[in-house]
């Protein structure tokens, strides 16, 4: 039965599936400007923000406990939502400049930012694979949206042949997991499990973790990152990498954390360790720098393995922290990307993405060189910058729980990630410009700017003032 | 009446046949069909455990499996139509320009 006062609930789910569709409508309509539709997702995403952050402190089980609103999948959400945001800012002028920019982009990145949200929220494996599904199929048009790109093909069709090859083993965990406890709902499997522990079930939580593993990029189902963020619409990198992640792990730690898998730990660490380590060396040979932040998204993947693996409150707190610190800066980097990528005709391929282009940036538009400077340093975890107390956080964690050489492992690994990250820095301040288009400014519009802006802002304020995020999410602090 | 274990042998099986082709054949289709396989052989044992524990919401998953499978089909399809406009080719060993 629908009990409709559970509706009020998902006000922020409604209003995204709405608009998702009314944006649809809007597009046949407004065929001539991208504007009207542009406008309607911007506010409708604000919308749902604005109704999340309002009921940050809901504790319910709703729609015959398919879905569970709380504080902490609230959080999770509202950074999924903030990623999103920023996005649809800078991706009107990205988009006209490819010609690509059809009112469906919007609709279907709509449909995505749903499958998040009922992903995070999900209390059910049939929500989670629902809300999973949803927002890998949008995920692989999305990568696929240049299509008379070779790249942007190749990488959709990578992108779809994996996905969809991981999913098969992820339900077939679930399939598993329903055998051995009799129940989809998760909660109820969270209160079996300690009584059953029969090869089966732990089979299946196996492959269960491995589809998620594949979304977040931990090692070894990390391959398809580089490939599907060099070739995908720079903006929808941008996304994938910030948004993308926050719904994988949102929706996996409560699950990991409820089951405390502490014989698991020495696994855990290795896993982390070697993502960590991928992410970090293979960073240093790479010469184009869209698959440069593709690396050290693996990289912070493995920072976040860290968190998972210390299983406490306070790595939850890290976590959260370091993700909305990611979303700030790894966007910030990518919208720098899409602009100056702009900045030249349309040719076959994506232009101005290697280092040699990036030679005497500070030059021609001193205002993108800084802005990119600033992520990356945050990226690299220098203080006083987000990215700096993000990892403080989720070392902190790990610390306390013991796991003391893993975070002196991780420390290493992030100094030897400051090496890349400064070489980007070095071409952009202390080389001269070459090639034809050496002396011009690279023209920003007026939308991109806003969003490199908010970007900014908020790598600065929470680097400055970490204690802002805890204070408004007073829950994670125990 | 048959074991649960006739069917979870069964499924298993498919699943390892479809990982398999998946992993053998260089044709993208194909791999796509292997990857239909896999799901099917997935609603197979889901099926049969939902019916030997006489509790339906197996059942039910399966209803969306099928679904989400289909609308997979549909965005895959699409993909490979939009690679094969440009590549002329589906041979997933001749779709290397991304590597490194």
């Amino acid at each position: 039965m629908i009990n409709f006062n559970d509706l009020k609930e998902i006000i922020p789910l409604i209003i995204i599936a709405a608009s998702a569709l009314i944006s649809l409508l809007i597009a046949v309509y407004s065929k001539k400007s991208g504007m009207p539709v542009y406008v309607f997702s911007l506010l409708a995403v604000l919308a749902a923000l604005i109704f999340t952050g309002l009921n940050v402190t809901k504790d319910v089980i709703i729609i015959s406990e398919m879905l569970r609103i709380n504080p902490y999948s609230n959080a999770f959400c509202m950074i999924a939502l903030l990623s999103v945001f920023i996005t649809f800012m800078a991706s009107k002028d990205y988009l006209e400049k490819l010609g690509i920019n059809f009112g469906e982009y919007y609709s279907i990145l709509l449909f995505a930012l749903f499958g998040m949200m009922t992903m995070i929220y999900a209390n059910d494996m049939l929500t989670v694979f629902i809300g999973l599904e949803t927002m890998s199929i949008c995920f692989y048009v999305l990568t696929g949206l240049l299509r008379k790109r070779m790249k942007s093909n190749e990488s959709a069709m990578k992108y779809f042949l994996l996905g969809a090859f991981m999913t098969g083993f992820l339900l077939y965990g679930m399939s598993l997991i329903y055998g051995a406890t009799g129940y989809t709902n998760i909660t109820k499997i969270l209160a079996t499990y300690t009584a059953i522990r029969t090869p089966m079930f732990l089979i299946g939580l196996a492959l269960f973790m491995i589809g998620f593993f594949f979304k977040i990029g931990i090692f070894p189902f990390q391959m398809w990152i580089p490939d599907v963020y060099e070739g995908a619409p720079t903006v929808v990198s941008g996304m994938m990498s910030t948004a993308g992640k926050v719904a994988a792990v949102g929706t996996l730690i409560p699950v990991l954390i409820t089951l405390n898998l502490v014989e698991y730990k020495m696994l855990f660490s290795i896993l982390a360790t070697l993502t960590m380590l991928y992410g970090n060396i293979v960073a240093l040979s790479q010469s184009n720098l869209k698959r440069l932040l593709a690396y050290s998204s693996i990289a912070s993947a493995g920072y976040i393995m860290v968190g998972i693996t210390s299983m406490s409150d306070l790595s939850i707190k890290g976590i959260a922290f370091y993700l909305l610190a990611y979303v700030f800066m790894q966007l910030g980097a990518f919208i720098v990307v899409s602009v100056f990528e702009n900045s030249t005709p349309d040719g076959k391929d994506f232009r101005n993405v290697t280092f040699d282009e990036y030679k005497g940036l500070a030059k021609r538009s001193p205002v993108l060189a800084i802005a990119l400077t600033v992520f990356l340093l945050s990226l690299a975890g220098i203080p006083p910058f987000a990215g700096f107390w993000g990892k403080y956080y989720i070392f902190y964690a790990a610390i306390k729980s013991d796991l003391i050489w893993l975070s002196v492992i991780a420390i290493l690994l992030s100094v030897i990630s400051v090496y890349y990250y400064l070489k980007v820095i070095v071409y952009m301040w202390f080389k001269e410009p070459e090639g034809e288009t050496s002396g011009e400014a690279v023209p920003v519009k007026a939308l991109s700017y806003a969003a490199i802006m908010v970007s900014l802002a908020g790598t600065l304020l929470f680097g400055l003032y970490p204690d802002l995020f805890f204070t408004f999410f007073k829950f994670l602090i125990k | 009446m048959l074991e649960l274990n006739y069917f979870l042998v069964l499924s298993a099986l498919l699943f390892s046949i479809g990982v398999v082709g998946v992993l053998v054949r260089r044709n993208a289709m194909i791999i796509f069909m292997c990857i239909e396989l896999m799901l099917n052989a997935i609603n197979i044992s889901l099926v049969a455990f939902s019916s030997f524990l006489g509790n339906d919401s197996g059942q039910i998953f399966v209803f969306f499996v099928l679904t989400v499978a289909a609308a997979e089909a549909a965005v895959g399809l699409a993909i490979v139509i939009s690679l094969f406009r440009n590549k002329e080719s589906l041979d997933i060993d001749k779709i290397n320009i991304l590597k490194w």
